[in-house]
C-alpha cells in the first residue's frame, strides 16, 4: 500500500531557507510545492523545483570513492567508509608530523546548509592546528564587512536597508533580481509602485535598471571614483547633513580636502558618467528624506574593494541615513538565529599564537584574524596565497586540502594555477554531493546528504524547530557533521569532537543561543523570537554596546568604555581611519585604479582593449552549483559573453557566434549574446559554468592592498570571432 | 488555454525578472508548460510570461478555492489572478511603466 505524506521543511538550494512542502509517496518525494509560511508565503524560485532532481540525480556521489587512474583522469573505486576516513586520517596525520599542522589547508565552500555546520568544519581545521583557512572571503561579503567595521564600527549585516520606508534606493553593483529575490528585489519593487526613487549603478542593464529613476553605466572598477564624485557634489552644493557630520564624524576636513580633487568634471573622465548625471544622482541622494545605499557583491570584486564601499559607505553618513526610518536601520544580527554563527565552537583559540602567526597571507594582509565581527566578516587566511604556497612551497610547503562544499577549479580566480595546485598536492579530499570539475583532482571523494535526509534542526532568521529527515539519505552518504565527526575521531581529535549523539551535536551548535535540544524537543511547533524593539538613532543614546562587548574587535584596542556613539576607537564614524594609518594604508578613500585597467596597464590594454566583468549570479542556480540538473540546465545551456552590437559590429561578430575571449592568463571559448544592455567598452559573462569558466581569464597576483580582493569585476581582455 | 467563467488573469510586466519559477511550477504541477517566460527587446532585458495552449489556468487548483501555480510561486507578484472587476481596480491604481497585459 502506498503512503502519502507532506511534509514541510527547509528549502537547501540556497540560504535563504524558503519553506517547502515536500510531498512523499512511499519514502519518495514526487512533488515540492511553497508552502503558505513566512518568509517565502508560497512563492518558489525556479532552483526549487528542481530540488527532486537534486536528490535523486544519477551523478550523485553515493559511496566513498578513491582515486583509481591519475588526478584529472575521473576513475573511480567504490570503498567504505572507515577505509576512506583511515586513508585520509592517516595521510593527514603523516602530512602533520613531517611538515607542521599548517601544511594542510582546509577549504570551507558554502555547500548546502553551510550556516548550520560551518564551525565544525572550521573546528576541525583548528583542532588539527592549521590556521590555514581557504574560502571566498576576500570577494564576497567580508570586504564590505571590513569596511563597514572600519567606518562604522558595526557589521555590514547589521546595516538594515529599510527598503520599506525609504524616498530612495540606491542599487550599487547590486544585481539584486538574481541574488536576492525575497529580500530585496520584492521590497525595491512595492518602494517603486509608493513613488520612492530608484538609482542604479551598473555597467549592465539588469532588470531593475528598467524602471529605474536613473541608471548609470560606469566603467568597471572606478566606483570609488564616483562615489567621491559624488560626495564632492554633496559638498560643494552645501546638500549633506551638517549636524550629523558635526557631532558624529571624524576627518570630515580631510575627506573635504580630498572629495575637492573629484570634481564632477574630473570623475567624469574617469567614471565614464556625465558630469551632468553625477549631479544629478547626487541631488536625489541628498535631497529625498531619506535614502539606502544596498552595496553589492561586485564592490568586494575589485582591487580596489574595500576603500571604494568605504567611500560608498560615506555617503550613507554624510547624507545622515544612519540609524534612521527609511535609512539603514542597525541592529545586531545576532538576533537573528539563522546567521548566528558559533565562535566558541568554530575552535579558534585552539590555535597557539606561534602558529596563527604562520597564517598564509598574514604578512601581506595584517588585518587578517584582527577584524573580527563574525558573519562572514572573519577571513581566516588568505585563498589565494594558500593555493599558492600548494604550487611554490614558499613561504612554506602545503601539501594537503581538504574541501567541503566548494568547486575551487571554477570559483577561484586563475583556473589554471588552482588545477595545478590540486594535481601538486599529496592529498586532497573532497566533501560534495556531486562529482564536480574539483573531485577531478581529489584522491579521496566523500559523499554529503543533503539537509532533508539528516536529522537536525531548521532555523529561519527568527525561529527553530527540530527536523527529523523526510527521506533516507541516498546511497552511502553521511551528513557534514557525522563525517567530521568520525574524522576527527580518526585523527585523534575526539577530546575536541566529543558528541556521540545528534543531540549532544545539536546542543554544541546551539551553545551561546540559549535553546538546548530538550526545549526543542518539549516544543512541537517552532520557537519563535521576538525581533527586538526597533529604536533609531541609537548612537544618541545607548550605542552600540553588542559591538563593544560581546565580540573582541580591532577598535576597542585602546577602548574607553563608552556607550554612545559608535563602536569606532573614536567613537565616531570615521571618515579618515586611524586604523588603516597604523597598517600602512591610506586613511582616506583616496581612489585608485583598479590593478589592469585601460589606464592603470595601457600596454595590457593595447593588446586587450576590453573590460572584461565576470561573476554575476543567476537566479537559476547557486553559485557554481547544479549545473547539472537538467531542468535547470535547460534554461541556461551555456554561458554567454554579453557584447554591445557597436563593439560587435567592429569585430564582427553576430549574436549567437562562437568567440575566443582572451586574457594574459588564458583564453576560453564562448556564444557571443550581442545585446544593448550593456556598455560598449566592456564585455560581461557569468560564472560557475565548468565548460565556459570565466576565473580562467582572472588574475589572482594582482590584488586589493589592504583585504586582498581580485579583480573579477574589472579585467581587461580580447574578444575575436572564430564563427569564420 | 483554458478560460474559467468571471476569471482573468493580469500580468505586470514592470515586475518580471526572468527568474522562471511560473515555468517550472506548472511543470512540476501540472506535468506540462503551461507558460513560458520570453526574452524580448534590444536589451534583452524584456521579459515577458506568456500562456501556452496547454494552459488550464490550473482549474483543478481554482476549483478549490487555490490561485494557480504561476501566481502563488511569483516572488515579485507579477501574475495576478482574480474577478476581471478586482484586476481593472487594480490596475487602475499602478504606474504603468512599461505596460500590463490581459490574458483572455
Amino acid at each position: 500500500m502506498s503512503e502519502k505524506k507532506i511534509i514541510t521543511a527547509n528549502c537547501f538550494m540556497c540560504l535563504y531557507s524558503c519553506k517547502i512542502d515536500y510531498h512523499i509517496e512511499n519514502e519518495k518525494i514526487f512533488k515540492v510545492k511553497g508552502s503558505f509560511e513566512p518568509p517565502n508565503y508560497g512563492a518558489l524560485c525556479a532552483r526549487a523545483y528542481a530540488e527532486p532532481e537534486v536528490i535523486y540525480a544519477p551523478d550523485r556521489v553515493k559511496y566513498p570513492l578513491k582515486r583509481v587512474g591519475k588526478k584529472g583522469e575521473n576513475k573511480w573505486e567504490r570503498i567504505s567508509w572507515d577505509e576512506a576516513l583511515t586513508i585520509v586520517a592517516n595521510k593527514l596525520n603523516e602530512i602533520k608530523k613531517k611538515y607542521g599542522p599548517e601544511a594542510v589547508a582546509f577549504h570551507r565552500g558554502m555547500g548546502r546548509g553551510d550556516l548550520d555546520v560551518r564551525e565544525f568544519f572550521l573546528r576541525l581545521a583548528n583542532a588539527f592546528g592549521s590556521p590555514n583557512i581557504c574560502g571566498p572571503a576576500h570577494i564576497c561579503f567580508t570586504p564590505r564587512g571590513w569596511a563597514s567595521c572600519l567606518t562604522f564600527g558595526y557589521s555590514f549585516k547589521s546595516q538594515f536597508p529599510d527598503i520599506e520606508k525609504t524616498e530612495c534606493i540606491v542599487l550599487w553593483g547590486n544585481n539584486a533580481p538574481h541574488s536576492n529575490i525575497l529580500m530585496i528585489t520584492k521590497p525595491i519593487y512595492d518602494a517603486k509602485e509608493r513613488g520612492a526613487k530608484l538609482i542604479v549603478v551598473d555597467p549592465r542593464y539588469e532588470p531593475l535598471a528598467r524602471i529605474a529613476d536613473k541608471h548609470v553605466m560606469v566603467r568597471p572598477g572606478t566606483d570609488g571614483a564616483l562615489a567621491l564624485g559624488l560626495i564632492n557634489v554633496l559638498i560643494e552644493e552645501d546638500l549633506y547633513d551638517k549636524e550629523f557630520v558635526k557631532n558624529w564624524t571624524v576627518g570630515f576636513d580631510e575627506l573635504r580636502g580630498l572629495a575637492k580633487k573629484y570634481p564632477a568634471e574630473e570623475v567624469e573622465k574617469i567614471t565614464w558618467i556625465s558630469a551632468e548625471s553625477i549631479r544629478e544622482v547626487g541631488r536625489i541622494i541628498a535631497t529625498s528624506k531619506s535614502a539606502t545605499i544596498l552595496i553589492g557583491t561586485a564592490m568586494d570584486h575589485l582591487t580596489n574593494s574595500i576603500q571604494t564601499i568605504r567611500a560608498i559607505m560615506f555617503l550613507i553618513a554624510l547624507t545622515g541615513n544612519v540609524d534612521i526610518p527609511g535609512g539603514h536601520v542597525i541592529y545586531p544580527w545576532w538576533t537573528n538565529i539563522f546567521f548566528d554563527h558559533n565562535e566558541v565552537l568554530a575552535g579558534r583559540e585552539f590555535l597557539p599564537p606561534e602558529i596563527v602567526a604562520k597564517t598564509i597571507g598574514i604578512d601581506k594582509h595584517p588585518l587578517i584574524r584582527k577584524i573580527n565581527i563574525p558573519c562572514g566578516d572573519i577571513m581566516d587566511a588568505y585563498s589565494p596565497s594558500i593555493y599558492a604556497a600548494m604550487r611554490t612551497d614558499k613561504p612554506y610547503p602545503v601539501k594537503a586540502i581538504v574541501i567541503r562544499g566548494a568547486n575551487p577549479v571554477i570559483t577561484e580566480s586563475n583556473s589554471n594555477a588552482i588545477i595545478e595546485s590540486l594535481k601538486k598536492a599529496e592529498m586532497v579530499v573532497v566533501l560534495d554531493m556531486f562529482m564536480t570539475s574539483t573531485t577531478k583532482y581529489a584522491d579521496i571523494i566523500l559523499p554529503v546528504c543533503t539537509d532533508i535526509e539528516r536529522d537536525w534542526y531548521i532555523g529561519t532568521p527568527s525561529s527553530i524547530k527540530l527536523q527529523s529527515r523526510i527521506i533516507e539519505p541516498i546511497g552511502e552518504s553521511w551528513p557534514d557533521v557525522k563525517i567530521i565527526t568520525e574524522l576527527a575521531k580518526r585523527l585523534g581529535l575526539e577530546k575536541y569532537f566529543p558528541w556521540k549523539t545528534i543531540e549532544e551535536a545539536i546542543n554544541a551548535r546551539l551553545e551561546g543561543i540559549g535553546i538546548t535540544y530538550e526545549q526543542l524537543l518539549k516544543s512541537p511547533s517552532t520557537i519563535v523570537f521576538p525581533l527586538p524593539e526597533i529604536k533609531y538613532k541609537k548612537y544618541e543614546s545607548i550605542g552600540f554596546p553588542e559591538y563593544s562587548k560581546k565580540y573582541k574587535h580591532i577598535n576597542d584596542v585602546e577602548k574607553k568604555d563608552i556607550m554612545r556613539g559608535f563602536p569606532t576607537s573614536s567613537g565616531k564614524v570615521e571618515f579618515y581611519s586611524e586604523t588603516l594609518k597604523r597598517y600602512g594604508h591610506d586613511p582616506l578613500p583616496t581612489f585608485i585604479e583598479p590593478a589592469e585597467s585601460p589606464v592603470s596597464t595601457p600596454e595590457i590594454a593595447e593588446k586587450y582593449p576590453l573590460i572584461l566583468i565576470t561573476g554575476a549570479q543567476l537566479n537559476i542556480f547557486t553559485h557554481s552549483m547544479f549545473r547539472n540538473i537538467s531542468l535547470l540546465h535547460e534554461l541556461m545551456p551555456e554561458n554567454v559573453l554579453e557584447i554591445h552590437p557597436e563593439t560587435a559590429e567592429k569585430l564582427r561578430i553576430k549574436d549567437g557566434n562562437m568567440v575566443l575571449v582572451e586574457s594574459p592568463r588564458g583564453s576560453i571559448r564562448i556564444k557571443a549574446s550581442v545585446t544593448e544592455g550593456i556598455e560598449p567598452r566592456v564585455v560581461h559573462m557569468h560564472k560557475g559554468f565548468s565548460d565556459q569558466n570565466c576565473n580562467i581569464l582572472i588574475d589572482s597576483q594582482a590584488y586589493e592592498p589592504i583585504i586582498g580582493s581580485t579583480g573579477i569585476n574589472a579585467s581587461l581582455c580580447r574578444v575575436t570571432n572564430k564563427e569564420e | 488555454m483554458l478560460n474559467l467563467p468571471g476569471k482573468k488573469f493580469y500580468i505586470n510586466l514592470d515586475r518580471c525578472t526572468n527568474c522562471r519559477a511560473c515555468q517550472l511550477a506548472c511543470h512540476e504541477e501540472n506535468g506540462f508548460w503551461g507558460i513560458r517566460v520570453l526574452t524580448i527587446g534590444p536589451k534583452k532585458a524584456m521579459f515577458v510570461p506568456v500562456f501556452t495552449e496547454e494552459c488550464t489556468s490550473c482549474k483543478h487548483l481554482v476549483e478549490q478555492g487555490i490561485k494557480p501555480v504561476c501566481v502563488t510561486t511569483c516572488f515579485t507578484n507579477v501574475i495576478h489572478f482574480d474577478d476581471e472587476d478586482e484586476i481593472i481596480k487594480k490596475i487602475s491604481k499602478k504606474p504603468r511603466i512599461y505596460g500590463t497585459a490581459y490574458s483572455y
